[in-house]
């Protein structure tokens, strides 16, 4: 029900540590959300393209969210919905760690081309839905 | 289904020493008028958006008549098929965002929510092992074209359980050719009862009691088999006819909107500006 504190997520990217995060079990997860709430103080939903803080193998690491799991209250016209919370992690400079995302991306995720950092992640997807 | 329940309660009364004939009379009046118009038997099953919301203070008529206007004025600009939830559709929409302006989406119909102009269905389809649910408002302009490749139903009304199954269920085709549904035969009914994937589910399905699960009591965690006799199931409700008078649609309404239907296309096609029909059933058809 939206991506927030400790909501466990999925790396799609092909970065050793995602891969082995996933492949452990030890998801990565959700400790901070980079965004303006509506109330001071209260940590607002990560949606699709959020730039979040994640915990994952003992390190911190920022991500951004490229696929959701919205509660069907809360769903679009027209924006996928996959059953896992996907990230693509970065590193510190804030360049993808991988070199590729191995899952199909939202076409929504076009929209935020004009975001440097974001559109570095955008060229390593190669399928959207 | 509930003019089916309805339906027996009638020839009960019929049958009956008492003969309550006064309370028979105007339900005569509206069969005579279903038949003369050529009411379609599943209408609330083909058109869920022209039906009245379940919650009666909802119920406005006048916001309803301005949205069935709507709806019809959409319909003549888009042809928007018959389909159930259990039907295969392929939905393509505008999208700015693609070079080509324009998404495909594939999938099979897991629900159809909301009456009149919010009416919503969601497609369900798994791309490279990823289970992607896309819900469209049927009546948002960004879509361009919705076409129903294969017309069938399945044994429920909600097949949100897919989510829970394993993806070979939810798993079709993108290049998949439309199969034809022979005028006039009933919809077929796939009678496929899923495996769910082992717990935990999104949901408790084991208490939902869905027909298209296969077991789903075994695959329940033991944790929530315990919880069972503190839950509160309300699987009686099916014997409420009461509440399936209050929340299902009545055969007064369906005639009146089918008459409305009717009214508009007949005006449409005076003008000669279309020929385009509305009032489809692949079942009905002759």
């Amino acid at each position: 029900m939206g991506i927030h504190r400790r909501t466990r997520l999925n790396v799609v990217d092909n970065s050793a540590l995602g891969k082995e995060a996933d492949t452990t079990g030890k998801l990565a997860y959700c400790i901070n959300v980079y965004k303006q709430g509506r109330r001071a103080k209260h940590l607002p939903h990560a949606e699709l393209g959020d730039k979040i803080l994640v915990a994952i193998r003992g390190q911190m690491r920022k991500a951004y969210v490229v696929g959701a799991n919205t509660h069907v209250h809360y769903r679009k016209h027209g924006v996928p919905v996959t059953d896992n919370n996907m990230i693509v992690l970065l590193d510190e400079e804030g360049n993808p760690l991988g070199n590729r995302i191995t899952a199909p991306i939202p076409t929504k995720l076009l929209a935020n081309r004009g975001n440097v950092q974001f559109s570095k992640v955008l060229a390593l997807a190669n399928k959207y839905i | 289904m509930l003019r089916r329940s309805l339906g027996s309660l009638r020839s009960f009364s019929s049958k009956c020493k008492s003969e309550p004939q006064t309370a028979s009379k105007s339900s005569n009046t509206i069969r005579k008028e279903a038949n003369l118009v050529g009411h379609i038997a599943a209408f609330p099953e083909i058109y869920p958006d022209f039906l009245q919301s379940p919650v009666w203070n909802r119920r406005n008529a006048l916001k309803e008549e301005l949205e069935r206007r709507d709806m019809l004025e959409r319909r003549m600009n888009i042809d928007i098929p018959e389909f159930y939830v259990g039907s295969i559709v392929a939905v393509t929409s505008s999208d700015s965002n693609l070079g080509a302006k324009e998404h495909r989406f594939v999938g099979i119909c897991i629900r159809r929510e909301k009456e009149g102009l919010h009416h919503q269905f969601t497609l369900r389809n798994t791309i490279e092992g990823i289970g992607v649910e896309i819900m469209y408002d049927l009546y948002n302009p960004t879509i361009k074209k919705i076409e129903t490749l294969k017309l069938e139903k399945r044994l429920d009304s909600d097949l949100s359980y897919l989510i829970d199954a394993l993806p070979e269920y939810s798993t079709f085709d993108f290049h998949m050719e439309p199969l034809a549904h022979p005028a006039g035969t009933p919809i077929p009914i796939n009678e496929t009862k899923v495996k769910l994937k082992p717990a935990p589910w999104t949901r408790r399905w084991e208490i939902f009691g869905c027909a298209g699960i296969e077991d789903s009591w075994s695959g329940a965690t033991p944790w929530f088999k315990r919880k069972l006799q503190k839950t509160k199931v309300n699987d009686y409700e099916k014997y409420d006819l009461v509440a399936a008078y209050r929340e299902g649609s009545t055969l007064e309404h369906e005639v009146a909107v089918q008459k409305q239907i009717q009214k508009f296309e007949n005006e449409r096609h005076a003008a000669g500006l279309t020929r385009r029909r509305i009032l489809r059933s692949a079942a009905a058809a002759k």
